[in-house]
C-alpha cells in the first residue's frame, strides 16, 4: 500500500449552543465523513469554497484539532492514538506551511531566531556552529541570501516572509507537507515564484504535499489529483487536469465554469450557478448540494449519496454523475 | 535621517534586483517619534529627577530629616529652610527629599509585586480559558472590589503599620488590573497563525505562552505599570495619612501631610510642599505614560 | 468626448518622515458606456488612482502634484470639496473593496440605499424607497422587499455586495468605480457580481471603471485595460489586443506567471525579484530591476508615454522608434 496519509471516515462537529445553561441548539459539520488515500510522491489538491472544511481537514490531519469520530493513518500508523511525546516526534514528518505569511511568523523573532527555535522545540542536539551552517543552508535552499537571517519579519517582502515560512517547515526534512493556500495572500508574479519554488523542492526531497487552494487554475497546475469538497463533505476526486475537462459531479462542473480565464476568447456567456452556499449550520439529509444543483431529483434530497471509487484514485459522491461510469 | 520634504526614494539606489530588504530604522523612527513628543519628554525629565533625587538625598538635603530642634517649629519657609519646619522643627526641604525615597520604593516595589502577580494569574487565564479563566476572573474580580485601605488595615493587624505593609496592600489589590490587560491581549493574540504554526512544530503550551504569546502581549501592560507607579505613590500618600504606612520618623510625603491638617491655616507649607512633590511626580509618570502609548503604538490600555 | 481622462498624474503622501509618491505617470482614458480595466499587483497605486479620481485625496494626506483629471468636460482637481460634494454619489460613485466594512452595521440596509438618493435625487421618502427596491430588483436581488428591512450582518457575502453596487448606482452616477469588488468572494459568487456589473453597466450606459488584480476578470468583462506597475501605467488600451499580443515586458511576463485552467504543465514562468514598496521603488524605469530586456538606459531615465498607431500607449523605450509627440 503507497498511501502514505490515509483519512477514514474523518468527521469534526462543532456544538452550537446558546443560553446561559449552554443548551444544544445544533451541529456545524465542518467536516463530515471524510475519506481519501494520499499516495507516497503525489501532490494531492484540495478545492473549495468558504465553509467546504478544507482548513479544517488540513488541522485535523496534523492532529492540531481532535476529530470527533473517524481516523487518520500516517504510514499506516494511526494518529489519533499517539501520546504527546509520540505525536511531537510525528511533527518531524509532517508539517505545514500556513495561509497567511504576514502573521505566521513571530514578529519578535529574528528569521534565524525562527528557524533555530525548531530545533530546540524538538530537542535536536545540535552544536551552534552547525546549526549556524543548517541554517544558512535552509535559507538558500528556498532562494534566500544569508544575510536574511538577521532581520526580522517586517523587513522581508510577503514572498519572502513565505520562503521563511516554507524553510521553517523543511527543517527537519519532513516526508509530508500541508500547504494551506500558501500563495493566497501573494501578488501574483510572487506566486509564481513560490510555485516554483515548491515543485523544486519535492522533487528535490521527495515530499508529498497535501495543496489546499481556493483556486482552481493553480491546482490544476500544480496537482497531481484533485479534491472537490462542498460544505464538510467529498464530492469528487479526480485527476487535477480533468477539472476542467471531464468533471462528473455537478457541483466540480459549476466551479470549473466559474473560473474566469485570462484569456478574452474564453469568454463566459452565462452564469454558470445561481445563489450561495448556505450556512453549515443544521444540514438536512441528504446530499449537501441538492439546493443549488441543477440536476437535483427527489432520491438527492432524501439520502446523501456515498462516495464511490469511478476508476483508478477517481472517486465521486452523486447518484446522477455528469460522466456514467464505464 | 531625511530632510523634511524630501522625496523618500530608494535609499540605496536601484536596489539588488532580486531580494531588496525593506529599510529598517524602527528604532531611530520610535526614538524620534518618543523625543518629538515633548510632554512625553517632560515625563521623563521628572522620573529621572525624581530618582536622582532619591539616590542622592543624602547630598543634597541640608539637614537631616529627623533632627527635630523644638525651638524652631512652623516657621515659614526663609533662607535657611527653604520650606519652612513642621511641628518639630524639622526642615520640610529635606523631609520632601527624603521622601522620595519612600515614594519610588514603594511605588517601584508595589507595582513590580501587582505586575508579576497579574502576569502570571492572567496569562493562565487568557490562554487555558474554560472554567480556569472563569475562576481566576472571578477572583480578580473580587480582589479588585477589595478597598485597598480595608486591606491595608487588616495587614496592619497582622504585620504592624509600615511600608511593607503598605506595599503588600498595594500589591495584594492591584494585581487584578494588570492580569486583566494581559489576559485581554493574550485572547486577542492566542489565534494569530504563528501560534498554531509553532504549536505544529510540537511546541508546548509553557513555550508558546513565555516565548511567544507574552512578548507580543506586554506592550499594553509596561504602559499600565507605569502610570501604575504613580498610582502607588498616590496610594502610599492616602494610607500614609490615615497612619497605616511609613511611621514617624519616616518622612513619608503622606504622613506629611497628615500631621500638617491640624495647621493648615496656619502654616500651610507643610502641607504644600509634600503635595506639590507628589503631584508632580504623579504627572511625570502619567505624561511618560501617556508619550509610551504613542510610541508604542498601542490600542488598548484600559483596565477596568 | 471621453466620459474620464487621465493624463499623466503624480500624486504624493506626506508621511512622518518626508514625502511618498505612489503615482507617477497614470494616464488613461474611459468612453462612456466602456468598462475599463485597472489592473496591478500591490504598490502599483490602482487604489489611490481611484481616490484621486473621487476628491478623496486631501482626506488621506495626499495631494495631486501634476496630471490632470477630466471628467465630462469638468476639471475635477479644480473642485471645492462643495462641488465635490454634488458629484461624489451623484455623477461619480466609487465601490470600496471591502463590503463587510461598507455598511453601517446599525441602519436597515435598504435605508442605507435610500440615504444616498435622497441625497441627491429631489424626491420623497417613499419615493425613494420604492426605487431602491426597483433596483435591488434589477440586480437579481431575491424578495427585495424583505432584504430591505435586514441588517448587515443577517446578509450573505454575495448579497452585501449587490447592496453595496446598489449604493454606488442609487443616484444614477455616469461613472461608476469598483474597487477590488469581489476578492473576498467565493469564485461561484464571483462569476455572478462580475455578471451582474456587466449587465448594470450594459442597461444604464454608464461608464465602469473595474480595479483588480485578477487578470481572468479583466479578461471576462473588460473593453480596455490599463496595467500598472509601481505607481505607473506601463501598458493601455484595448483587452484583446493587450492580452493577445502584450507590449510591454511586464505585461508579457504578468501574462505568463498566471495559471489558467487547462494550461500544460512547465510553461508557468515567474517574475524574479520582488514588487518594490513605495518606498523602494526604482530609479529610471520602475521595472527595469526585473525586466528580461533591459537597457542601460532604463536605469536613468523614466521611459515616457509612448502612443502606438492600434491605440495602444505603452511605456517602454523600445517603442521610442514610434515616438510622435507622446505625452
Amino acid at each position: 500500500m503507497s498511501s502514505l496519509v490515509r483519512v477514514q471516515n474523518l468527521s469534526k462537529y462543532f456544538p452550537v449552543t446558546a443560553g446561559l445553561l449552554h443548551r444544544l441548539i445544533g451541529t456545524i459539520k465542518a467536516v463530515d465523513d471524510v475519506t481519501l488515500n494520499i499516495d507516497r510522491g503525489e501532490i494531492l489538491g484540495v478545492v473549495g469554497e468558504s465553509g467546504c472544511g478544507k482548513s479544517t481537514l488540513a488541522r485535523l490531519i496534523l492532529r492540531l484539532i481532535e476529530p470527533t469520530s473517524g481516523s487518520i493513518f500516517f504510514n499506516n500508523q494511526n494518529i489519533c492514538q499517539l501520546d504527546k511525546l509520540q505525536l511531537r516526534q510525528l511533527r518531524r514528518r509532517m508539517q505545514m506551511v500556513f495561509q497567511d505569511p504576514y502573521s505566521a511568523l513571530d514578529p519578535r523573532y529574528s528569521t534565524f531566531r525562527s528557524l533555530a527555535e525548531i530545533y530546540k522545540i524538538q530537542k535536536v542536539d545540535i552544536d551552534y556552529q552547525e546549526l549556524k551552517d543548517r541554517i544558512a543552508k535552509l535559507l538558500l535552499t528556498v532562494g534566500l541570501k544569508p544575510e536574511h537571517s538577521n532581520v526580522y519579519p517586517h523587513q522581508l517582502s510577503g514572498g519572502q516572509k513565505q520562503r521563511v515560512v516554507i524553510a521553517r517547515a523543511l527543517a527537519l526534512t519532513p516526508e509530508f507537507v500541508i500547504l494551506d493556500e500558501p500563495t493566497a495572500a501573494l501578488d501574483v508574479s510572487v506566486q509564481a515564484q513560490v510555485i516554483l519554488l515548491l515543485q523544486q523542492l519535492r522533487d528535490k526531497f521527495n515530499l508529498t504535499y497535501l495543496f489546499i487552494s481556493h483556486d482552481l487554475a493553480l491546482v490544476d497546475y500544480f496537482c497531481n489529483r484533485a479534491v472537490v469538497m462542498y460544505l464538510g463533505r467529498v464530492v469528487e476526486i479526480l485527476p487535477a487536469n480533468k477539472v476542467s475537462s471531464t468533471p462528473r459531479h455537478p457541483y466540480t462542473k459549476a466551479l470549473a465554469d466559474s473560473v474566469f480565464v485570462a484569456d478574452p476568447a474564453a469568454r463566459k456567456e452565462t452564469v454558470p450557478i445561481e445563489g450561495e452556499v448556505p450556512s453549515p449550520f443544521d444540514l438536512p439529509n441528504g446530499c449537501v448540494f441538492e439546493a443549488r444543483c441543477p440536476y437535483a431529483r427527489n432520491v438527492c434530497r432524501e439520502t446523501a449519496p456515498t462516495l464511490d471509487e469511478v476508476g483508478d484514485g477517481e472517486y465521486v459522491a452523486c447518484y446522477f454523475p455528469l460522466i456514467n461510469p464505464s | 535621517m531625511f530632510k523634511k520634504r524630501e522625496i523618500i526614494q530608494n535609499p540605496a539606489g536601484a536596489g539588488n534586483p532580486d531580494l531588496t530588504m525593506m529599510p529598517s530604522g524602527q528604532r531611530r523612527r520610535l526614538w524620534r517619534k518618543f523625543t518629538a513628543n515633548r510632554l512625553g519628554v517632560i515625563g521623563v525629565v521628572i522620573i529621572i529627577g525624581l530618582v536622582g533625587v532619591a539616590s542622592l538625598s543624602d547630598w543634597l538635603a541640608p539637614y537631616s530629616y529627623k533632627e527635630q530642634e523644638l525651638s524652631a517649629m512652623y516657621l515659614a519657609p526663609s533662607a535657611e529652610h527653604w520650606m519652612g519646619t513642621d511641628e518639630f522643627g524639622r526642615d520640610v526641604l529635606s523631609r520632601v527629599i527624603y521622601g522620595s525615597r519612600i515614594s519610588v520604593y514603594v511605588g517601584v516595589v508595589s507595582v513590580g509585586l501587582s505586575v508579576i502577580l497579574g502576569l502570571f494569574i492572567g496569562s493562565i487565564a487568557g490562554y487555558y480559558g474554560g472554567w480556569i479563566d472563569h475562576a481566576l476572573t472571578t477572583i480578580a474580580d473580587l480582589t479588585w472590589s477589595l478597598p485597598e485601605i480595608l486591606v491595608a488595615l487588616l495587614l496592619v493587624a497582622i504585620i504592624g503599620a509600615g511600608v511593607e505593609c503598605v506595599i503588600l496592600a498595594i500589591g495584594l489589590t492591584y494585581w487584578a488590573q494588570y492580569a486583566r490587560l494581559i489576559r485581554g491581549q493574550i485572547l486577542m493574540l492566542k489565534n494569530e497563525v504563528y501560534v498554531e504554526a509553532t504549536r505544529s512544530l510540537g511546541a508546548n503550551d509553557f513555550t508558546i505562552l513565555f516565548k511567544h504569546l507574552l512578548p507580543n502581549a506586554i506592550g499594553p501592560v509596561v504602559v499600565a505599570a507605569t502610570i501604575g507607579v504613580g498610582q502607588a505613590i498616590v496610594l502610599e500618600a492616602t494610607l500614609g495619612f490615615l497612619g497605616l504606612g511609613a511611621q514617624p520618623p519616616l518622612p513619608s510625603w503622606g504622613a506629611m501631610m497628615s500631621s500638617g491638617t491640624a495647621y493648615l491655616f496656619i502654616s500651610p507649607w507643610v502641607i504644600i510642599f509634600p503635595g506639590l512633590a507628589m503631584m508632580i511626580t504623579v504627572l511625570g509618570f502619567n505624561l511618560f505614560g501617556d508619550a509610551l502609548v504613542d510610541v508604542m503604538d498601542i490600542k488598548d490600555t484600559t483596565t477596568s | 468626448m471621453p466620459l474620464l481622462q487621465v493624463e499623466s498624474l503624480r500624486v504624493r503622501f506626506k508621511m512622518e518622515e518626508g514625502y511618498v509618491e505612489p503615482l507617477d505617470g497614470v494616464s488613461f482614458e474611459i468612453e462612456p458606456g466602456e468598462v475599463m480595466g485597472l489592473v496591478g499587483e500591490t504598490g502599483s497605486g490602482k487604489s489611490v488612482t481611484a481616490q484621486a479620481i473621487m476628491g478623496l485625496l486631501p482626506f488621506i494626506n495626499g495631494e495631486v502634484t501634476e496630471g490632470r483629471i477630466i471628467f465630462m468636460g469638468k476639471d475635477l482637481l479644480s473642485f471645492s470639496e462643495e462641488q465635490w460634494q454634488k458629484y461624489r454619489g451623484a455623477k461619480l460613485s466609487l465601490i470600496s473593496q471591502n463590503p463587510m466594512t461598507s455598511l453601517d452595521p446599525v441602519y436597515r440596509v435598504g435605508d442605507q440605499i435610500v440615504e444616498g438618493m435622497l441625497l441627491h435625487l429631489n424626491i420623497s421618502r417613499s419615493e425613494a424607497r420604492q426605487q431602491a427596491m426597483d433596483l435591488m430588483a434589477s440586480l437579481h436581488i431575491p424578495n427585495p422587499a424583505g432584504v430591505y428591512y435586514q441588517y448587515p450582518h443577517q446578509l450573505s457575502g454575495g448579497l452585501k455586495q449587490r447592496i453595496v453596487i446598489a449604493m454606488g448606482l442609487c443616484a444614477g452616477p455616469n461613472l461608476l468605480i469598483a474597487d477590488e469588488p469581489t476578492t473576498a468572494l467565493d469564485v461561484t459568487v464571483q462569476a455572478q457580481i462580475i455578471a451582474l456589473f456587466k449587465e448594470a453597466a450594459i442597461q444604464r450606459g454608464i461608464g465602469l471603471l473595474l480595479i483588480t488584480h485578477d487578470l481572468g476578470v479583466i479578461a471576462q468583462i473588460c473593453d480596455k485595460v490599463a496595467i500598472m506597475y509601481a505607481g505607473t501605467v506601463v501598458e493601455f488600451g484595448d483587452v484583446v489586443s493587450i492580452f493577445n499580443n502584450p507590449r510591454h515586458f511586464y505585461t508579457k511576463a504578468l501574462l505568463q506567471c498566471v495559471p489558467k485552467l487547462g494550461m500544460q504543465k512547465g510553461i508557468l514562468r515567474a517574475i524574479p525579484g520582488n514588487v518594490p514598496s513605495v518606498q523602494t521603488f526604482p530609479d529610471g524605469c520602475r521595472f527595469h530591476p526585473r525586466c528580461s530586456g533591459v537597457e542601460p538606459i532604463c536605469r536613468l531615465q523614466k521611459p515616457a508615454n509612448i502612443h502606438l498607431e492600434n491605440g495602444i500607449n505603452v511605456a517602454c523605450v523600445k517603442y521610442a522608434s514610434h515616438l510622435k509627440g507622446s505625452a
